[in-house]
């Protein structure tokens, strides 16, 4: 019963095929993006949530600018 | 990046983080989720005592079902949501709230949604499509509240002092874009009166648009948001960083992107094109890879400290609910294959995989994140860690009461409606026979609510007591760098950095929307494209008036519409739902959930008698029904005075009313009415007209029967 309900769009069956293409591309230029990531970058980040609230943290800003 | 940080221009600025507010929604979301978790255990009563109805209509099962479900999301979660988030947002970005006003504009607004809820849904106004059943005006409201919110958070990134926006930041502003673009979407709907209105989408596309909607409300609202609060809270209460940053962020691309092509799993089997079944499929078994990303990432952030675990109740049930989370992710996508939807579908299952994530992920995490913040704002200790054990422990079992017998019951009932003899005739024929045996679960189920809200409430004695030996700090003092004199006297980097939120939450739309024009696009092709059947006609009026009847009654909490093409379900029912049947129907009822017997060919099954009669007293007509008694039906009278609006409306959204029908088109209603109570008087019952129950019975005896006319001049032929 489905298969005549979309006959007026031309080759249906690529959309699937599509939509798979376009999450893989998605996909690898983000973990190659992830992969590059600087260690230190990373460090600076997962420690955001961690600093004390009110407190300055003068070594975080400093790893910035490298 | 080379901008080097000198300290002539290092500029400490001081300001105030806002508590108050975050205290606000924090009360506003314990309060709603203890109404939420009451309304639902008189929900789960009703399925084995259907007389417990304390209010008559205004507490019957169809209609305060959605409450429950809107009262838990919206209410409970929503509120918990916005908490988390105006806690953690200004210290991830070192600023207070963009602005007081809109955070108070943000808070009173959502509280107003809620309480408009509250009342029109127990009065019967309902879209009837589920997570969305409230009506345009409050859909309207939810819009403006929703830009208000938006405003306030991407403001703060803006004024932020801090350059990188952490990863939970990126999850909330994929939720805030994401819920926007779903609900405007979903909502589309043309109004008849003030509170009612039909969607403008009809039948197989309603459905898509809604299941798209619906799915993604769960990804949207109940995940994403969550996942962000995880990645704050987590690392804060285990004074640890997260497992692994790089997997925080192919976790959120990854999720974002999948979960929105996920939605059709939800109508397998369905009227709706195969392909979009087929990528519905796919893509819901690649969402347990960034799933358990997400909740591996968690749980090994915790790697090495699980004696902390043990002392520590807010890392338990942090624990708990991630495991929670991998447990639903994982049963999301089997539940999507074709093979295991087929039993599990329509079943109780499904209501127990929802409720591993409502009571396990979301309850258990905003009870890990109230037992870390309470102390933190009233500037305290916790009250009592030995009462957040005992509340630990009877959520805990709360949820493996609840989930197990649903598991069960759901599991045997699916099997139960497709087993045959060996002669070839359904075991169980009788639909009542599969719900009576499976009572008992439905009564363990709602011990193991009662369970979870017990310990809610231990838990509120717990903070309340906190709160008091405490003071609270309503603006916390804080000081940071700005970051605006980093740029070396040029503002490029400073530019980039303001519109790095803006890009961010630009970048999430493209993703999200890549998605849903893929899925949403060629299913908005198919009216022209979706077989005509030429039996298929309009709605009478009177039947349209039974429909919205049906609507407002939530019958379609209950019973689906939608014949799957199995043997058994044929056998059962008769002929299987065609896709060109649902062309009228603005707005789709298919049901997501088979409590009674699907209706969609009930027409012509049984005499009007039988339905006066079944409607007035179930349990007379099938000993043992769990179905609710509807008297009101008996004493209220229809009110025609939407007729003509309610024509028109149909005819603009594309169904072929003759031009100027709506002008006769009473004349008609009380014709047929007149012919139903014909019918009644001979089989010895005194109906008026005007009786809603009269306009219902039409709608009843009309379902499904375009096709079997074609079938019947087939025949003759
Ligand atoms: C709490 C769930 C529940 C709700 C709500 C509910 N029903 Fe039912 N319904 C059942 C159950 C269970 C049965 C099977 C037992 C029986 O015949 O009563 C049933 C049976 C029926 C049948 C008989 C179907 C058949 O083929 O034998 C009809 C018709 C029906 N319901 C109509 C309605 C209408 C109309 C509403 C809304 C006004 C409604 N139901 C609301 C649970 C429900």
């Amino acid at each position: 019963m489905f298969r005549n309900v979309l006959p007026g769009i031309e080759n249906v069956d690529w959309y699937g095929i599509l939509s798979l293409l376009i999450f893989f591309t998605f996909f690898t230029f983000m973990s190659i993006y992830v992969w590059r990531m600087k260690r230190a970058d990373i460090q600076v980040l997962e420690n955001l949530p961690l600093e004390e609230e009110n407190q300055l943290n003068n070594t975080k800003n400093e790893n910035i600018g490298k | 990046m080379t901008t080097q940080l000198n300290s002539d221009n290092m500029n400490v600025e001081r300001f105030q983080y806002d508590n108050k507010i975050v205290k606000y929604f924090m009360i506003a979301s314990v309060v709603f989720g203890v109404v939420g978790m009451m309304v639902g255990l008189i929900v789960a009563t009703q399925l084995f005592i259907p007389e417990f109805n304390p209010l008559g209509q205004y507490t019957g099962y169809g209609r305060i079902r959605p409450l429950h479900t809107n009262a838990i999301i919206f209410a409970f979660v929503g509120n918990a949501i916005f908490c988390g988030i105006y806690y953690s947002l200004q210290r991830l970005l070192k600023a207070r709230m963009f602005s007081d006003v809109l955070s108070w504009i943000h808070f009173w607004g959502w509280q107003l949604i809620i309480v408009l809820a509250a009342v029109t849904l127990p009065m019967g106004y309902t879209t009837s499509k589920e997570y969305a059943e409230l009506e345009w005006p409050i859909d309207i409201l939810i819009t403006l509240v929703w830009v208000v919110f938006g405003i306030n958070m991407i403001g703060t990134m803006i004024k932020r002092r801090e350059r990188h926006l952490y990863v939970a930041v990126w999850f909330y502003i994929a939720t805030w874009v994401t819920v926007a673009v779903l609900h405007i979407f979903n909502s589309f709907e043309l109004p008849i009166s003030i509170l009612k209105s039909y969607s403008v989408y009809a039948g197989v596309q309603d459905a898509l648009v809604q299941w798209w909607y619906g799915h993604n409300a769960v990804a949207f609202f109940l995940t994403t948001p969550y996942l962000g609060l995880m990645y704050y809270f987590l690392p804060k209460a285990a004074n640890r960083p997260v497992y692994s940053y790089r997997l925080s962020i192919v976790h959120f691309w990854a999720l974002i992107f999948i979960y929105i092509w996920a939605g059709p799993h939800h109508l397998l089997y369905s009227a709706l094109p195969d392909w979009a079944q087929a990528l519905g499929v796919v893509f819901s078994v690649m969402l347990i890879a960034p799933s358990w990303g997400g909740m591996v990432n968690g749980l090994l952030t915790l790697r090495g400290s699980w004696d902390q675990v043990r002392e520590n109740p807010v890392l338990k049930f942090m624990v708990v609910a991630l495991t929670c989370y991998g447990m639903a992710t994982f049963e999301g996508p089997m539940l999507s294959l074709k093979n295991v939807n087929a039993i599990a579908h329509f079943t109780d299952w499904i209501v127990g995989h929802v409720h591993i994530g409502g009571l396990g992920w979301n309850g258990f995490m905003t009870f890990g994140i109230l037992y870390w913040l309470v102390p933190r704002m009233w500037k305290t200790e916790l009250y009592s860690v030995r009462l957040a054990n005992i509340h630990f422990w009877l959520g805990t079992l709360g949820i493996i009461f609840y989930a197990l017998p649903l598991y069960f019951s759901g599991f045997a009932q699916g099997l139960m409606w497709k087993e045959f003899t060996e002669d070839g005739f359904l075991r169980y024929p009788n639909f009542l026979e599969t719900v009576t045996s499976i009572i008992p679960m439905y009564i363990t189920r709602a011990f193991g609510g009662l369970l979870y809200l017990t310990g809610t409430l231990v838990m509120i004695y717990n903070l309340v007591k906190t709160a008091q030996k405490g003071s609270f700090v309503a603006n916390e003092e804080a000081e940071a760098v700005s970051m605006t004199p980093m740029g070396h006297g040029d503002n490029f980097w400073h530019r980039a950095l303001e519109r790095k939120p803006i890009l961010l939450t630009t970048l999430s739309l493209v993703v999200i929307l890549i998605g849903g024009a893929i899925e949403i696009i060629p299913t908005l092709l198919v009216k022209s494209n979706i077989p005509t059947i030429a039996t298929v006609k309009p709605y009478t009026p009177l039947e349209l008036h039974g429909r919205d009847l049906y609507i407002r009654e939530g019958c379609v909490g209950c019973h689906s519409q939608l014949v799957r093409p199995f043997r058994h379900e044929t056998e059962r029912y008769g002929e299987y739902s065609k896709a060109g049947e649902y062309v009228y129907d603005h707005p789709f009822l298919w049901g997501s959930k088979r409590t009674g017997p699907d209706l969609h060919r009930l027409g012509g099954k049984y005499p009007d008698s039988w339905h006066y009669q079944h409607m007035l007293e179930p349990t007379l007509i099938s000993p043992g029904s769990i179905m609710p008694a509807y008297g009101w039906l008996f004493d209220q009278n229809v009110d025609t005075k939407d007729l003509k609006a309610k024509i028109a409306a149909m005819r603009t959204l594309g169904v072929p009313y003759a031009e100027g029908y709506e002008e006769i088109a009473e004349q008609d209603f009380w014709a047929q009415a007149d012919k139903i109570v014909a019918n009644l008087k001979k089989d010895g019952i005194e109906a008026n007209k005007e009786q809603e129950i009269v306009a219902l019975i039409a709608y009843m005896q009309r379902l499904g029967t375009d096709i079997k006319l074609k079938e019947q001049t087939a025949v003759v032929q």
